[in-house]
């Protein structure tokens, strides 16, 4: 009988604050965790996908659309803050109350907040880079008039 | 808005670039004619980057600038034209530039200045070009530039004469940058030019302000840098037509043999061969990080997709790169490169590097590991397996062993043993673990076949000559060691320079002083519609709070609610049943009841919903219930008004019923054409026609003398007033004196009128009543009773 098991965890924050912390394992529980409180929110997401490849990079994560998880991801996408997902592995036979001091960071993303959807209950959110495949031209600068005026027409 | 859809096992080799299409067939990016009509930026185009760092004899890209201002002048006497032209060489600041460097055409030639974030030269830009007796009128452009701010750019200014009839006036100019523009090398952190690819990814990372620096995985891509330098894969090139970062990115990454990874969503590169800690290419045994067996598989957790014939069958690839002599133009080279006796006349592929790679021996290995990896690698496979502490060892790029036993006869047992390059993991929410690998093959001594091959690919390193025969157009030393000029001219060099304020439009951030959308709250979505936020409007059918003031939604006649308004709800108290009941838009009653006059039905009357109420074209259907079981029969329909309305007569077989009215509007989309039925109203129990004195009062009254008894049935009036009941009562009196006396009843009707009904009245004896009740079937007049 295996005793794995697998916690997840969810901040939103920017290059100077974290604005919310959440995990989904322990439930109706705030726990700590790295020195900070995370508290319950029963949220799911995708799999975490290592790839080389184009596209297909992102994370979903379905989150309940409470006022408070609305407003958050409301405001990291209009302000383009980062959201980090964490996953955790540990024994569950030593301990199932609190997060465990030796469990195992398995995997871990790093994202923007690039797409949010979803219905009047349930939020739909894409974590993954605003390089998509569409758009982000390089060379990223082009010639307008107040840089060359009216330039010479041959 | 994204799409997910299934990924296929047989992309995997595309997606890894085991299998990545030829480019184009078509000339080398460095063939450029050197005597082409000089070309004009305009308005939009993409502002060049020179990247580029001459090591060692080696590197450095030929730029062929466009212009953005420009100047004709002839001479009066001999019609020579002077030729001034300012060109945008690159973006950022570049190192000056030797006046060897410079071309008009393939010619030495002019006066030249360099200048950084301002506009190069002194002259006026403009055709001042007149024409000469007995000469042949030069044909120059008349619209010359108004120049501008040139912010953050290195421009250059070309002047020279060209004798009368000169066909060369107007040859592309062509500058040879030795050293591109300064970026924050990452492996020695030093400002300056550079040729590595890592550096340019960041530089165009970050100048696209699409990737913030927190998802650049800065550890991998100094990895990558040191990978790239160690092996001289080298970027010289101008980087100047519009591409898609990302797909820039995975499509320069193959010619580097690299590969662009997303690892903890951060984005890196890291090299596609296995090397050793000092960068080069490693060519000794390869190790492993896990193995997996039979133990770690789910079931059907293994898919296997060999490599199709078209991407395996032998193929000579034809590598194109720039030879850049030290001192000349450069020009585009081809290296074949196949196996000894394979694909000798074909087919070919062909790779054009010439845009940024100078070495051949760059070339040479890029081409090598294509075609290694078209002979060795032979499948990928997809693993799907519990999770196991591999979860936290793997990441991409590992290599692991898959030891699976196959076992088709009792003595026959074999196994599926290769090596693996993880080219994708997904761990899923469930737990289990998808692992995208890549078959590594390997030699008898585990030594990675690829790394191999690629390692011993060496270039011949045969310079060969660039063809040009004669020098004489140069009127400029081929000698280094002379800088142009640094002349120019700051913003605003005219006055019809355009000033910031007149080509822009920028408005104060929302909530900022000035703004015109002081609104804080558009991070969230902005505010509520204005309105009070507590009360909901009457007759509204969603619960909650909502905005005060109501909704102002048109009435769509397809949607209304066929439940009776709450305001129409009144209790008819003399009803058994007490079903409430409105006439909404019901008219014709003329009895009177507890709702007032003309609310009662009565038998004869014509009740009607007009077509001003009920507007849709549609039907209306009457239907009755019956006051005491509550039974509801269909009485008619009408499918169309009838001079304005929907009628029905009333007869007595609808007495004691409720008269019910429901429309429903024509609707072809529903089976039987007409849409949902709405209320349009509902009467009281209908009632007979009055039959005037049918009521009446039995009085029995007592003689308080003489004891004698007497009754009398007194009718009186009834009309459309209800069902009487009687509310009081008077009498004589009870003692043996003579007196006055009345005997008399109160009688109240359903409309809460009153009448007074009087049996006797008299004086002297004295008569009391000592019992009374309603009766029905009264004659007018009453009688006494039998």
């Amino acid at each position: 009988m295996s005793n794995r098991a697998q916690s997840q965890y969810l901040r939103i924050f920017d290059a100077t604050t974290t604005y919310a912390r959440w995990q989904t394992y322990y439930v109706n529980q705030t726990v700590t965790l790295g020195g900070a409180s995370w508290s319950y929110m029963p949220f799911s997401a995708s799999g975490i996908i290592e790839s080389g490849a184009s596209g297909g990079k992102s994370v979903s994560i379905t989150v309940p659309a409470t006022n408070s998880v609305v407003q958050a991801f409301t405001l990291a996408l209009s302000y383009g803050r980062f959201c980090e997902l964490k996953i955790y592995e540990f024994d569950s036979r030593l301990d199932n109350t609190a997060p465990q001091a030796g469990q195992d960071l398995i995997a871990s993303y790093t994202a923007e907040v690039v797409d949010v959807s979803g219905s009047f209950t349930r939020l739909d959110v894409e974590l993954g880079s605003s390089l998509s495949p569409v758009g982000a031209q390089v060379p990223p600068r082009k010639f307008t008039t107040y840089q060359i005026g009216s330039p010479l027409r041959i | 808005m994204s799409l997910n859809i299934s990924d296929p096992l047989s992309l995997l080799a595309y997606q890894s670039g085991l299998a990545d299409p030829p480019l184009v067939e078509a000339a080398a990016q460095a063939a450029d004619d050197l005597t082409a009509q000089q070309r004009a930026y305009r308005i939009g185009d993409p502002v060049p980057i020179v990247f580029c760092r001459r090591v060692s004899g080696n590197g450095g890209v030929m730029v062929a600038p466009g212009a953005t201002e420009a100047r004709y002048q002839n001479d009066g006497t001999t019609n020579a034209l002077t030729v001034s032209t300012m060109v945008v060489l690159s973006e950022g600041e570049l190192p000056q530039i030797d006046l060897a460097d410079c071309f008009i055409g393939p010619c030495r030639q002019g006066t030249w200045n360099q200048t950084y974030d301002r506009r190069a030269g002194t002259w006026t830009p403009g055709n001042f070009v007149t024409t000469v007796a007995d000469k042949d009128p030069w044909a120059c452009p008349y619209y010359c530039g108004t120049s501008g701010r040139y912010e953050d750019m290195t421009t250059m200014s070309c002047v020279n004469t060209f004798v009368d009839g000169s066909e060369r006036w107007e040859h592309q100019l062509h500058v040879f940058v030795r050293q591109g523009i300064k970026i924050t090398r990452i492996i020695d952190s030093t400002l300056g030019p550079s040729n590595n690819v890592i550096d340019l990814a960041l530089y165009l990372m970050g100048k696209s302000g699409r990737i913030p620096s927190t998802l650049i995985d800065t550890t991998q891509m100094l990895a990558a840098a040191n990978f790239t330098e160690t092996n001289g894969l080298h970027f010289n090139g101008v980087f100047q037509e519009s591409l898609n970062l990302d797909e820039w990115l995975e499509q320069i990454s193959n010619d580097y043999l690299l590969r662009l990874v997303e690892l903890n969503g951060k984005f890196g590169f890291k090299p596609r061969l296995p090397v050793n800690a000092n960068h080069t290419i490693k060519t000794t045994a390869i190790g492993w990080s896990f193995t997996f067996t039979e133990d770690h598989l789910l079931p059907d957790g293994f898919e296997i997709q060999y490599i199709p014939l078209a991407d395996r069958i032998p193929v000579t690839l034809q590598m194109m790169w720039r030879q850049q002599p030290e001192s000349d133009i450069g020009f585009p080279r081809t290296t074949k490169i196949s196996y000894s006796g394979e694909a000798t006349a074909g087919p070919f592929e062909q790779y054009d590097l010439s845009g940024y790679c100078t070495s051949e021996t760059h070339a040479v290995k890029v081409g090598a590991y294509r075609l290694a990896r078209r002979k060795f690698i032979t499948h990928t496979l997809r693993l799907k397996v519990r999770p196991a502490n591999y979860n936290s060892l793997l990441t991409q790029g590992d290599i692991v062993r898959v030891r699976l036993r196959r076992e088709t006869a009792l003595a026959a047992l074999d196994y599926h043993d290769f090596l693996y390059e993880i080219e994708r993991i997904e761990k899923t929410a469930s737990g289990a673990c998808i692992f995208d690998l890549t078959h590594f093959p390997i030699d008898a001594q585990g030594r990675s076949l690829v790394a191999l091959q690629v390692a011993a690919a060496t270039a011949p390193g045969v310079v060969i000559a660039s063809g040009r025969s004669d020098y004489s157009c140069d009127d400029n030393s081929s000698t280094p060691g002379t800088a142009v000029g640094g002349g120019g001219i700051n913003f605003p060099a005219f006055d019809d320079t355009p000033s910031l304020a007149e080509t822009e439009v920028e408005f104060p951030a929302p909530g900022t002083p000035g703004a015109a959308v002081g609104d804080t709250t558009w991070p969230e979505s902005g505010s509520s519609p204005i309105g009070p936020d507590v009360s909901q409007p009457a007759r509204e059918p969603s619960g909650g709070q909502t905005p005060i003031g109501g909704w102002d939604n048109p009435t769509d006649p397809l949607e209304t609610s066929s439940d009776l308004p709450t305001e129409c709800k009144k209790p008819d108290e003399t009803l058994p049943l007490n079903i409430p009941y409105c006439l909404e838009k019901i008219t014709g009653p003329s009895g009177a009841g507890p709702g007032g006059p003309n609310t009662v039905p009565l038998v004869g009357d014509t009740l009607s919903v007009s077509d001003t109420d009920f507007v849709c074209a549609g039907q209306v259907c009457w239907s009755k219930i019956n006051k005491n079981t509550g039974v509801e029969t269909d009485i008619s329909c009408q499918d169309e008004p009838i001079a304005g309305s929907w009628d029905l007569s009333i007869t007595t077989s609808e007495v004691d019923h409720y008269i019910v009215a429901t429309g429903r509007c024509k609707d072809p989309s529903t089976p039987n054409g007409w849409g949902p039925p709405q209320s349009l109203g509902q009467t009281v129990a209908v009632l007979p026609l009055p039959v005037y004195t049918t009521w009446g009062v039995k009085f029995q009254y007592r003689n308080s003398c003489t004891g004698a008894e007497a009754c009398r049935i007194q009718a009186f009036v009834v009309n459309a007033k209800g069902v009487p009941t009687i509310i009081s009562t008077t009498s004589g009196n009870q003692t043996c004196t003579f007196g006055s006396f009345t005997v008399s009843a109160t009688v109240r009707f359903s409309d809460n009128s009153t009448q007074v009904v009087t049996a006797i009245s008299g004086f002297g004896e004295h008569q009391y009543l000592y019992n009374y009740e309603m009766v029905y079937n009264v004659p007018d007049g009453g009688y006494p009773c039998p």
